[in-house]
Order: structure tokens, then C-alpha cells, then sequence
């Protein structure tokens, strides 16, 4: 009995010398919502984005001077004003964690970045490599894997400054609503684990989202592709308080940024990848001029990707079966084309659509962005001879033939005349 | 003038009292145990030493004449006042003495002339010395002495002031009898003995304390219960050495395997329908005179989970609230703990929406997270104590100021953060749905222990702190049989049912964690594939 | 031994060996196949697990003469008291290293994966007051803390896979036969280091109720702990790719930390750390048993309680005698091969001598 007292005291003991150092209260902690980097001038200029507890939570307001960083001061109060839940700094360093060092110490509070929503890479940077901080942010075990990544076409600084959400007052909502695209498929969504894996993969190039900012007065009504949604981030024709724009993709090649494509070939994408939720289709009328057939596709099955034939020029295939519902089309095309004649012309603007895009990924950005040397990977039986093979030096030759095929399913709710029975 | 002269002269002579030693403790008892004589004067001298007569005052000597065949005799009766039935004595002691008209049949002697003839009492004892005649008549016994016998005749004419039965205050149950043990333990075994109308309910009587004499019960079945369990707990009551024991908590100290550890060994129930259940499980119940608690041993973690609720229940319904009753424990040791870890060292696992919440209200309040809790834990505590001590017409008034207080006026102040507030409140609803009251002031002692050692390191601490837990409670013993039986050790008979509620209809198959006996008409039966038998450890 | 008071049984011996192969997994098994074979480690996995299964036949077969022995006293039988303590000084090695190698790195990492940085002897510390605490309450504490805590860890191991189900690919099982064939079945058959708590086997003897129970017991538990273990690292392969799944630190942790159960919820690799600290107490607390009582029965003491705390001592000067977790790795990966098969030939050895030993006499007898 003596023996266990002695015991539980010197536990005890033991404990309460520790005392309670380690903890951090929440209230100590200032929570990262984006980090951003762009390349300094000397060194990497690292934009940190933190969430203000306190105007989220409706708490008492503060004032709204926003603690910017050495530049972009022409919207501080405006932009403050708007995005009183955010406070943004901007560190100029030799790399990231020396940044972050230099921005706590400069802060009240001690920061945290396992709530960090969105890693965002200016293009800049992206020329040159984004292998190492990727494995940088991967190694820390406060970045989750599951966050966003995205690459900026303007500065990352001058992006995170700019986002202002309108429909919603937490910010890390904002970036997770608008990064993972769950409605949209004009662009990818990519985390780091995404980035991390596929970064030195041979069997497949990662893509990010591409980022920007719309000019105000940007409105390209001459531009057809841009109106028909075929667009890059920054192109797009809108009016909006919210000036910041994510579209198409950004090809990663070894590491490095290759092109970037548009929204459409985002689309192509998703097609091909099987993660297509839901796009709009349109395509010009053929009895009536102006006037346009738009068709909702969704895919219920995946895209059946094969490799015919490896060798110096690779036979890839790929078999896609989307289904449609009309949402718009003048019935006099109805009637000259029927059903079938709808499936079958939608079939071919998808199929043309995709080669067109595996072409493009091919020839021009050099990049197996589907991931058929996954596929490829599967018909060799070890690890050297895959390497040997050297996939990513022969996806550039490789040959595509690609199916679509279009099955219109619904009418939608009013069901279109086959006659012309106007009144 | 006179009445502050005699204040001030009072108090004088209390100034300088002094509570002097005791020297004279070691002056032995005079010895009770000598045999009666026949003289009715030394009787009566020595019941007089024996009960410190007329110090107790309310002990009644009474001097009469008994009617014998061929005599008359003197004779005395002594008896306690408050604690025997007059009436009864009047009608079934005095009267058949004093106005004898039974005629004594040939070869027989007047011994067994006054007990079995004129006595009518339905319960006569005759005994042969002064202690056991003293004993009787102390718990509610009338004695009589006949000059020229030298024999004490002790009827049993109890007929103190007792609580009529009424429902148990701390196992409330919606469905089921609401019958709940009383303080007198005849009436409690005679409860147990009209549930359980077997035969083989054997109802041993023992006496626990050198001087208060407590009369205890022992029930078991005789062709059910372990041997070698019965042969313990008896050795044990036999072990007990004190003057004075009332209650059956009391006793339970001296019977559990050991006082410091976390749990209580020895389940006490207050309701009937549950003691009897337990007895027809093959487990020892001990009732002690003066308790309305009687103590069953051997008791598992699943014992005191049980409540009668999960037989009168439908089968869904008891396995449901029986996980309530889980959550709700685990709820009550563990969340104060793992909110400590969760917002002051993993912030990561918090959403980030709640984390804003949380960090909105925590930047408002003065103290670190871990005063507040330990603070407002340590404040309900006092509330609860205080329901219970205070009357029950001010009782809820102490409900509604620590709720105002420590709900609205804290939290306004900014003392405190709400969320705190809310783990206090589901904590306290937690322990307050533990089914046993022992087993939930346990865990309510332990969540600070969790608290701390949470605070200290965080995850580490607190599984350590929970890892050490369950040792403790793993290699707890009651009477045998280890505090997790049938999880740890894995018994095979009756593991989920045990756990949870089992379609157990015909209630033929008994845990077999205590290794009772097998009933003689269940060794004629099959076992069913699936268990129904029991089968040992 | 005090084996009328104490003894298990099936569910608990199976617990036992389910638990130490199990913390092989957590400590980094799926990293260590990958980097050794590539894609194909969940083949390196099961091959090697099946063989183990096929060593575990023939080691209760040729325990059948021995009832309720454990291997010390089967080589007292087999060579008197210098085979004893040959045989005691052998098993506390391989008993001694493993305990020593478990608490350096589950204190280590414990400290590297979370994001709090205590330091790693406060680590230390409380895993040694467990240890030792547990140690005195015995070895009947911890067989019933495996019968309690084990379940759960398979539980959540589930939960785990199932979770991450939707980041399985199945391109990342090819190249089917990893970094070559040849590599695959030489490590599937060198691969026994996986396996040296087997040693805990020979221990356990005495406090089964039977020779039946032991038998079911540990095919029961061996099975299921190579199936848990081939599925986990199977898991493994199929939710990350090679190369860079050769490179991941703790592996099981990294896969928890893709699981995305969707919406704004947070990461949850925080319900990891119980889980690996459970399994290491768990593991750490049963090497010490068992080597206080090794220690106990060899020099025939009944104060072997008295041992408990050098023990730990002792361990703890060996865990931190490597200055840094890499290095400790380094020196762990070294000696593996050497005390796996010590710790496997050992008993087959002392066994198969026994028995022929035993036979002989029943015939001389006879």
C-alpha cells in the first residue's frame, strides 16, 4: 500500500513538473488559410493568408487595416474592407520555413498551418520546379495531404489579396468550396498528395488549376471561345466583386509548368479520367442560324482507356459513353435530325473534342496529363523494364483513336413537339 | 442581574472542564456467557448487572407468578420497551403464565411444560445461559425466568417502529415491480423468499460486530451458487473485527478484495427483483439488518452496468439503452479528457468552421482552458453534493442558482466560454445515467485524473492515463473473478449476451464467470448449438 | 509460476500474436517491403506470411510431448541447467533487442507525427511508468489488456482500409512483380526478421488451460494477424505508388492522413496516436513480463518482481545508446536477419532435440 502511494506521488510528481508547456491554447494560434509563393526578387516571397476568428464568429469587429506585406497597398482599405475576415502578410526569403520564422516572429500569435486550405504557386515559380516544395510540404506533418493546390497566372500574392467571397464569410470554406469542384468541371482538383505522387511518376503528369484575375474590363465578346466557355483563368467575360478567377489547367512537366490549357480541355479531362459530374454541351443549330442545341451530359460509366500497342509509338484508346439530356434545342432540329441524329452528331464533337485534347497533350505539352502510362505500366512485369521503357519520352509519338458515344436519355420536364405544332 | 449572575456563574464552571483520559477502558466485561442458575434471585441479580438496570431506562422488569401442575413459581419477565410488542407479550406470554389451565401431560417436564404448552408465541428459544438470552431479548425478545428452571425463555415478540416498503430511491425503473429492501431484515428475506419460491434459497443467519450483534443474512442457492464462494464470503464475515457495524456499507469494506482500488467490488442493489436476479445467477447476497442495500458478490463492470430495465424491456429497445449506458460512461470518464487534447494540442482534427467558433469564445475568457474546466467541473461537483444534502424542498432551488450561475451569469460575464459549458453539462449527464451510483462517483473522480494527464501531454498522456485505467480495472478481482469477466478473461458461455441484452426466455443459461453449478434438470438437457448449457471458464 | 491462478485462453494467447504482428505493421513494415521489392510487397507479404504459418505447424507439432512448457524448460529437460541458461540468455536477447528497438521508435515517433513536440524522454518516461506499472500488476494484466485493447486496434485498422478505399489504384499494384521476380521470392523466404515475436509463442505456454486452446490459439492468431498484415500492407501499396511509397515515413499514418472523409471535415490521423501508443504499451509491457520472468525462473528466485525496474532500466540504456531514430533503424535493420533466425532456429532446435530425446526414452522404457 505504502509502495503504491509513493508511486502515484512520484507520478504525479513526475507530471506536474512537466506542467502544461507543450499545450497551445487555440487562442495562441493564428490559423493559415492560403499560403501563397511567387518568386522574389532575391530569395521566395511567401504570402501567408490568415482567418480572423473573431469577424467569422461574428465576434466584436476590428478594425480593417489589413497588415499587407511590402506591396499592393492601392486596395488595402478597400480590399480590407471587404475581407475584414483575413489578414494577410507577405514575407520576402530565402525559402519557405525561413519565411514562416520570420513571419511569426513578427506576428502576436504563434501559426498554424494544419488548417492551411489552399497551396498556391505563382507560374513563375512553377517554371522552375515545384518538386522540392511539394516534398517540402509533404515532409511537414502539419500540411494535410488533402490540401488544394493551385497555380497562379498573376502573382499568388496579388491572387490572395484579390479573392474576396461573396457568399460566404469563412474563407477556408470559400477556397474548399471553389478548389474541390464539386460542381464544376472546368477545372481540376488537385491536392498535394495528388502533386506529391504524380510529380515523379512516370505513368502520369500532374495538372493543377490555373488561377487569375479578370481585368474589369475584360470582356471578350469578340472572342467565341471564351463566350462558348472555352477559356483560360483570366479570360473570362464577367462582371463580378469578385475578381478572381480559376479555370482551365496548368500542365506540370518533370516538375516544371509546360502549358496551360483551357477550360474545355479541363473538361476533356474529367472525360477521360472518369471524374466528368456534369457539363453543358452546345452546338450550333443546324436548321436555324443563332440558335443552339445545348445537351447536359453526366457520366455514368468511366471512360475505358486501353493501350493497344506499346513500342516506339504507343496505340492508346479510349471508349466514352456519356449520357445526355436535352436542355435546349429548336424543335425544327429535332425533327430534321432526330434523337439518333442529335446522339450521333454530340458523339462526334465529343470524340473530335478528345483526341483533340490527347493530341494536344502529346504534341504540344508533352505530358501524359490521363495517366495512360498507368495503364502502360500494367504490361510490364517489373519495375527496370518499366523504367527502360522510358514512358514519358514516348507519350510525345503516341497514336490516339478515340469512340464517343452520346446517349440522349431525357427531354427534361417539357417534352420537345416531333411535329411542328406551333400554335 | 439573576439571570446573567447565573449565566456568568455556568459558565464559570464550564471554563475549566478538561475531557480527562480514559483509565479505566481496560476493565474487563463481566462474562454473559455462564450458565443460568435456578435460584430466580441470582437471576435476577445478574440480569440487573448484565443490562445495567435502572440506568437503562428502558428496560421493563416485571415480577409475576407463574401456574405450574403442581406449584406456583416465581418468575420475572425483562424486556425493552419501543422494541417489543406489549400486546403480544400481554396476550401470548403474560396471560398463558399467569393463568395456566394446560395440564401437563405424564413425563414431561416443566422445561418443556412452559415452552411448548403455556408460552403461545409462535417463537420460543430456550436457552441456557445469560449471553444468548441477552442477545434475544436485545433484538426485540422478551426473556422470563422461572424460579426453580434453570432454563431462560426468550419469545420472539418483536415490534419496533419500521419504514413500510416503498420504492427504491436510487434504481428507479419505468417498468418492472417497485418494490425496494427496507431497513428490518426479516422483511427483506421474506421479499426475496415470495420471489424466489425454490427451496433450495438458503437464508443462513450471522452476527457481524462484537457489540452492536448486527444480524446478517446470507442467501444463496444451495444447488446453484459455488461452493467454495459461499465458503469464502462466510470466511470473510467471519474475519470481520469491529465493535459496531450498521449498514451493509460498512460491511462491504471489510468484504471487497481491496478498499484502494478504482472500483467498487461488491454490487448493492436496493431492489428486490434485482438481489433475487442475482441470486438465480448463482452469486451470494448479503443483507445486513439496519441497510436497505443488500450486497451481491461477485460483481463484473457488467453487473453494474445492468439495470432491471433490460429484462423488462423489449429486445431492441434494452440493447439500445443499454449502448446509451455505455456512450453515457464513456462520455462521463473520457470527453472532459479528450476536449482538453482536441483544443490544446491536436487542432487539427477540429473542423475548421467550429475551430473560428471556438477561438471566438475563448478569446473572451480570462482563463486558460484548463482552469475553466477543472473549475466549473469542480463547481458542479459542489452542486451535486449540495442537491444531495440539502432538504428536498430546497433542492431544486440549488439546481436552478447553479444552473443561473454557472449557465447564464458566467458565460455573460465572459468567465467562462459556453463550450465549456456544454462539455461540463454532457459530462454530467453522463455520469449521471451510469446505472450505478459507486461505479459513477469512480469515473467521476477519475476524469480529473484524465484531465490532468491530458493537459500534461497531450494524446500520449491521455491514452497512457487510459492505458493504466484499464490495467487497474483488468486486474481488479471480486471474490475471484476478475472486474472484465466474460470480455477479459473471454469466457465463451453468454459473451454478447452479457455485454448486451440475448434472448434469454426461459432465463436457462447463468454467466459462467462464477462457475455456479449446473441445475440437476439442466443435466438431462442437450446443449443447444448455439449455448444455451453453461459451461465452465 | 503460478499457473492454477492464471491462465488464458484462446481469445487472448491469438491477441497476443495478433498484437506483435501488428506492431510491425505501424512501425513501418509496408515502407520497408516497398523499398525493398516495389510494388509487389504485399506479395513479399503473404508468401512470407504463409511460410510463417507452414513454421508455426511444425513448432506446435513438435510441441506435442511438452504440455504446458515453455521453451526454458524444455531445454532443461533437454540439457540441464546449462541448457537453461543458454537457452534463457538466447530468448532475453532477441527479447531484449525487439523491446529495446519498439520503445526508441514509438517514442520517437510519436514525437515526430504529432504536431506538439514534446520532448522525446517525457515520451520515454511515460511509456516506462506503464511499462513498469503494468509489469507489477503481471503478466495475467496484460494478457487480459490484449484480450480488451486489441479488438479495437483491429477495428480501427479496418476502418482505415475501408476508408481509404477511394484512394485505391489499382495501377499502383504493377509492375506486378515489383523490382523483379527473383528479388520477390528471395525476400519473401528472407524475410522472417517480420516475424521474430514468435519467441512469444514459447513463453506463453505454461499459462494456456490447454494444449488444445494453445494449438487453436496460436494458428488462429497467426492467420489473422498475417491476414491483417498482408491487407494493411496491401492497402498500402494500392493507396500510394512506388517510389515515392519507399520514402514514407510510418506508413499506416500517411495513409490515415489521405483518408478524406468528405465535406469540412478535418483530418483525423490524430485517431492513429491511441492506436500506436496502445499497441507499443501493449507490446513493450509484454517483453517485460516475459523478461522479468525469464529472469525469474532461470535463477529460480521468487523475488523476481525486484527485476522489473533494472529491467526497464536497462532497456531504456539500450534504446537510447544509438544517437539518433536513423541510426537506431540503421542498427535495427542490421541485426534483424541475425536474431530472426536465432529466434527461429532456437526453438526449432531445442524442440526437435527434445522430442527425439523424449522418444528415445519412452522407447528405452518400453
Amino acid at each position: 500500500m505504502k509502495r503504491s502511494l509513493f508511486a502515484v506521488v512520484l507520478i504525479a510528481v513526475c507530471l506536474l513538473l512537466c506542467g502544461c508547456n507543450y499545450s497551445h491554447e487555440i487562442t495562441e494560434m493564428a490559423f493559415t488559410v492560403a499560403l501563397g509563393l511567387d518568386k522574389g526578387e532575391e530569395g521566395l516571397r511567401v504570402s501567408i493568408q490568415f482567418a480572423r476568428p473573431l469577424s467569422i464568429a461574428g465576434g466584436s469587429s476590428e478594425g480593417g487595416d489589413a497588415s499587407g506585406g511590402s506591396s499592393g497597398e492601392e486596395s488595402g482599405e478597400e480590399t480590407a474592407a471587404k475581407n475584414k475576415n483575413t489578414t494577410m502578410l507577405t514575407i520576402e526569403a530565402e525559402d519557405v520555413y525561413t519565411a514562416l520564422s520570420i513571419a511569426e516572429n513578427s506576428l502576436s500569435k504563434q501559426i498554424n498551418l494544419s488548417h492551411t486550405k489552399l497551396l498556391l504557386f505563382s507560374a513563375e515559380l512553377a517554371k522552375e520546379g515545384l518538386g522540392d516544395y511539394v516534398t517540402l510540404f509533404m515532409k511537414d506533418s502539419q500540411f494535410s495531404p488533402n490540401t488544394y493546390t493551385a497555380i497562379s497566372l498573376c502573382s499568388a500574392e496579388e491572387y490572395i489579396r484579390t479573392v474576396n467571397p461573396s457568399l460566404e464569410i469563412n474563407p477556408a470554406k470559400y477556397y474548399t468550396l471553389l478548389f474541390s469542384k464539386n460542381n464544376s468541371d472546368y477545372t481540376p482538383a488537385t491536392t498535394l498528395r495528388d502533386l506529391y505522387f504524380n510529380i515523379s511518376a512516370l505513368g502520369q503528369e500532374p495538372v493543377l488549376p490555373a488561377a487569375n484575375l479578370s481585368a474589369e474590363d475584360n470582356l471578350h465578346t469578340e472572342d467565341s471561345d471564351a463566350v462558348r466557355g472555352d477559356y483560360e483563368a483570366g479570360d473570362l467575360s464577367k462582371n463580378s466583386e469578385n475578381r478572381t478567377d480559376v479555370s482551365g489547367m496548368a500542365v506540370l512537366k518533370d516538375g516544371k509548368l509546360s502549358q496551360v490549357l483551357s477550360s474545355h480541355d479541363a473538361m476533356s479531362y474529367h472525360i477521360l479520367t472518369g471524374q466528368l459530374k456534369q457539363v453543358y454541351l452546345t452546338m450550333p443549330s443546324h436548321t436555324q442560324e443563332g440558335k443552339h442545341i445545348t445537351l447536359r451530359l453526366t457520366q455514368k460509366k468511366k471512360c475505358v482507356r486501353r493501350v493497344e500497342s506499346l513500342g516506339e509509338s504507343p496505340m492508346l484508346t479510349a471508349s466514352v459513353s456519356l449520357s445526355a439530356e436535352i436542355v435546349e434545342c429548336p424543335a425544327s432540329d429535332l425533327q430534321a435530325l432526330g434523337l439518333s441524329g442529335l446522339n450521333q452528331m454530340a458523339s462526334e464533337q465529343i470524340a473530335a473534342q478528345l483526341k483533340g485534347f490527347l493530341e494536344l497533350t502529346a504534341n504540344f505539352c508533352q505530358a501524359d496529363v490521363t495517366g495512360y502510362g498507368k495503364l502502360a505500366k500494367m504490361k510490364f512485369a517489373d519495375f527496370p523494364s518499366w523504367q527502360d521503357y522510358n514512358w514519358p519520352a514516348r507519350y510525345p509519338s503516341a497514336q490516339f483513336r478515340v469512340t464517343a458515344k452520346v446517349n440522349i436519355s431525357r427531354e427534361g420536364l417539357v417534352n420537345l413537339p416531333k411535329e411542328n405544332n406551333s400554335p | 442581574m439573576g439571570v446573567w449572575q447565573n449565566f456568568l456563574d455556568f459558565h464559570k464552571t464550564t471554563e475549566g472542564y478538561i475531557l480527562k483520559e480514559q483509565n479505566n477502558h481496560l476493565i474487563p466485561m463481566p462474562d454473559q456467557n455462564i450458565p443460568i442458575t435456578e435460584n430466580i434471585q441470582e437471576n435476577f441479580k445478574k440480569i440487573k448487572e448484565f443490562m445495567s438496570y435502572p440506568d437503562s431506562g428502558d428496560l421493563i422488569l416485571r415480577w409475576l407468578k407463574v401456574v405450574l401442575p403442581d406449584r406456583t413459581a416465581d418468575a420475572f419477565i425483562f424486556y425493552f420497551d419501543g422494541l417489543s410488542n406489549r400486546d403480544n407479550i400481554g396476550h401470548f406470554v403474560l396471560r398463558p403464565l399467569m393463568q395456566a389451565t394446560a395440564v401437563m401431560p405424564p413425563k414431561c417436564g416443566e422445561i418443556e411444560y412452559i415452552s411448548q404448552q403455556l408460552i403461545t408465541q409462535n417463537d420460543v428459544t430456550v436457552t441456557e445461559t445469560y449471553e444468548k438470552a441477552i442477545d434475544l431479548v436485545c433484538f426485540g425478545g422478551c426473556g422470563i425466568f422461572v424460579d426453580g428452571i434453570a432454563r431462560c425463555y426468550v419469545a420472539d415478540v418483536k415490534g419496533w417502529e419500521k419504514r413500510s416498503l416503498s420504492k427504491p430511491s436510487t434504481e428507479g425503473t419505468i417498468l418492472g415491480p417497485q418494490e425496494g429492501f427496507t431497513e428490518l431484515i426479516r422483511m427483506n428475506t421474506a421479499l426475496i423468499r415470495k420471489t424466489i419460491k425454490d427451496p433450495n434459497l438458503i437464508i443462513e443467519n450471522v452476527q457481524i460486530g462484537k457489540k452492536s450483534k448486527t444480524p446478517c443474512a446470507l442467501l444463496y442457492i444451495k444447488n446453484l451458487a459455488n461452493d467454495s464462494l459461499i465458503a469464502e464470503v462466510k470466511k470473510r464475515m467471519g474475519q470481520v473485527d469491529a465493535d459496531y457495524i450498521f449498514t451493509s456499507e460498512e460491511l462491504e469494506n471489510f468484504l471487497e478484495d481491496s478498499n484502494f482500488r478504482l472500483v467498487p467490488q461488491i454490487f448493492a442493489t436496493e431492489r428486490v427483483d434485482r438481489a433475487a436476479m442475482e441470486i438465480c445467477d448463482g452469486n451470494v447476497v448479503v443483507m445486513v439488518n439496519g441497510s436497505p442495500f443488500a450486497l451481491v458478490m461477485p460483481a463484473t463492470f457488467f453487473t453494474f452496468m445492468k439495470t432491471p430495465d433490460n429484462h423488462y424491456m423489449r429486445l431492441p429497445y434494452a440493447n439500445l439503452l443499454q449502448i446509451v449506458r455505455y456512450i453515457a460512461l464513456a462520455v462521463s470518464v473520457l470527453l472532459p479528457g479528450f476536449f482538453i487534447v482536441v483544443t490544446q494540442y491536436h487542432h487539427e482534427m477540429i473542423p475548421t468552421d467550429l475551430l473560428y467558433a471556438l477561438e471566438a469564445s475563448f478569446e473572451m475568457t480570462p482563463f486558460p482552458t484548463i482552469v475553466e474546466l477543472v473549475l466549473l467541473e469542480l463547481s458542479f461537483e459542489l452542486i451535486r453534493e449540495a442537491e444531495i444534502k440539502f432538504p428536498s424542498i430546497g433542492g431544486p432551488s440549488i439546481g436552478i442558482v447553479g444552473a443561473l450561475i454557472l449557465g447564464q451569469a458566467a458565460v455573460s460575464a465572459n468567465i467562462v466560454s459556453p463550450i465549456i459549458i456544454i462539455i461540463v453539462a454532457f459530462t454530467a449527464v453522463g455520469s449521471l445515467s451510469t446505472p450505478n451510483y459507486n461505479l459513477g462517483i469512480t469515473f467521476r473522480i477519475m476524469k480529473f485524473v484524465y484531465i490532468l494527464s491530458s493537459a500534461v501531454a497531450g494524446f500520449l498522456g491521455f491514452t497512457v492515463c487510459l492505458f493504466l485505467h484499464l490495467v487497474m480495472l483488468c486486474t481488479t478481482k471480486s471474490f475471484g473473478v476478475r472486474f472484465f469477466s466474460p470480455v477479459a478473461p473471454r469466457t465463451r458461455e453468454g459473451f454478447l449476451k452479457t455485454i448486451f441484452v440475448g434472448r434469454d426466455y426461459k432465463k436457462t443459461s447463468k454467466p459462467d464467470y462464477n462457475n455456479s453449478k449446473q441445475e440437476p434438470c439442466e443435466q438431462n438437457r442437450e446443449p443447444s448449438r448455439r449455448g444455451g448449457g453453461r459451461r465452465g471458464k | 509460476m503460478e499457473n492454477k491462478i492464471i491462465s488464458f485462453g484462446k481469445f487472448e494467447t491469438a491477441s497476443i500474436l495478433i498484437n506483435a504482428l501488428i506492431i510491425k505493421v505501424l512501425l513501418g513494415l509496408p515502407q520497408l517491403l516497398c523499398r525493398r521489392v516495389g510494388s509487389a510487397a504485399w506479395i513479399v507479404s503473404l508468401v512470407s506470411g504463409l511460410l510463417f504459418l507452414l513454421f508455426t505447424f511444425l513448432i506446435l507439432k513438435l510441441y506435442r510431448r511438452f504440455e504446458n512448457k515453455n521453451l526454458i524448460q524444455i531445454a532443461e529437460i533437454l540439457g540441464g541447467k546449462i541448457g537453461k541458461w543458454v537457452c534463457a540468455l538466447l530468448i532475453l536477447l532477441p527479447l531484449l533487442y525487439q523491446g529495446s528497438i519498439t520503445l526508441r521508435l514509438a517514442a520517437d515517433t510519436i514525437n515526430l507525427i504529432t504536431p506538439y513536440r514534446i520532448p522525446t524522454l517525457l515520451t520515454a518516461v511515460l511509456v516506462g511508468i506503464v511499462v513498469i506499472v503494468t509489469a507489477y500488476r503481471g503478466v495475467e494484466g496484460v494478457a487480459r489488456m490484449h484480450a480488451l485493447l486489441v479488438p479495437v486496434i483491429l477495428i480501427t485498422s479496418f476502418f482505415v482500409l475501408l476508408a481509404s478505399v477511394s484512394s485505391f489504384q489499382f495501377s499502383n499494384l504493377f509492375p506486378f512483380w515489383g523490382l523483379g521476380q527473383a528479388l520477390v521470392w528471395k525476400e519473401s523466404f528472407s524475410s522472417f526478421s517480420i516475424y521474430t515475436d514468435v519467441i512469444y509463442i514459447f513463453l506463453l505456454y505454461p499459462y494456456v488451460k490447454s494444449q488444445k486452446i494453445f494449438r487453436r490459439a496460436c494458428i488462429w492468431g497467426t492467420v489473422l494477424g498475417i491476414a491483417i498484415q498482408s491487407m494493411i500492407v496491401f492497402g498500402y501499396v494500392l493507396t500510394t505508388q512506388y517510389p515515392e511509397n519507399a520514402s514514407l515515413f510510418m506508413p499506416v499514418y500517411q495513409v490515415i492522413r489521405i483518408i478524406k472523409l468528405g465535406g469540412n471535415s478535418q483530418s483525423i490521423e490524430a485517431i492513429f496516436y491511441p492506436v500506436w501508443i496502445m499497441s507499443s504499451l501493449l507490446y513493450l509491457s509484454l517483453s517485460n513480463n516475459f523478461i522479468v520472468e525469464i529472469i525469474g525462473q532461470t535463477t529460480q528466485t521468487k523475488y523476481e518482481k525486484l527485476f522489473i525496474i533494472p529491467v526497464a532500466a536497462f532497456m531504456f540504456f539500450i534504446a537510447y545508446l544509438p544517437p539518433s531514430v536513423m541510426d537506431a533503424m540503421r542498427i535495427s535493420s542490421r541485426f534483424s536477419f541475425t536474431l530472426a533466425a536465432l529466434t527461429m532456429l532456437l526453438p526449432f532446435f531445442v524442440l526437435a532435440a527434445a522430442s527425439i530425446k523424449a522418444k528415445r526414452r519412452q522407447t528405452h522404457e518400453a
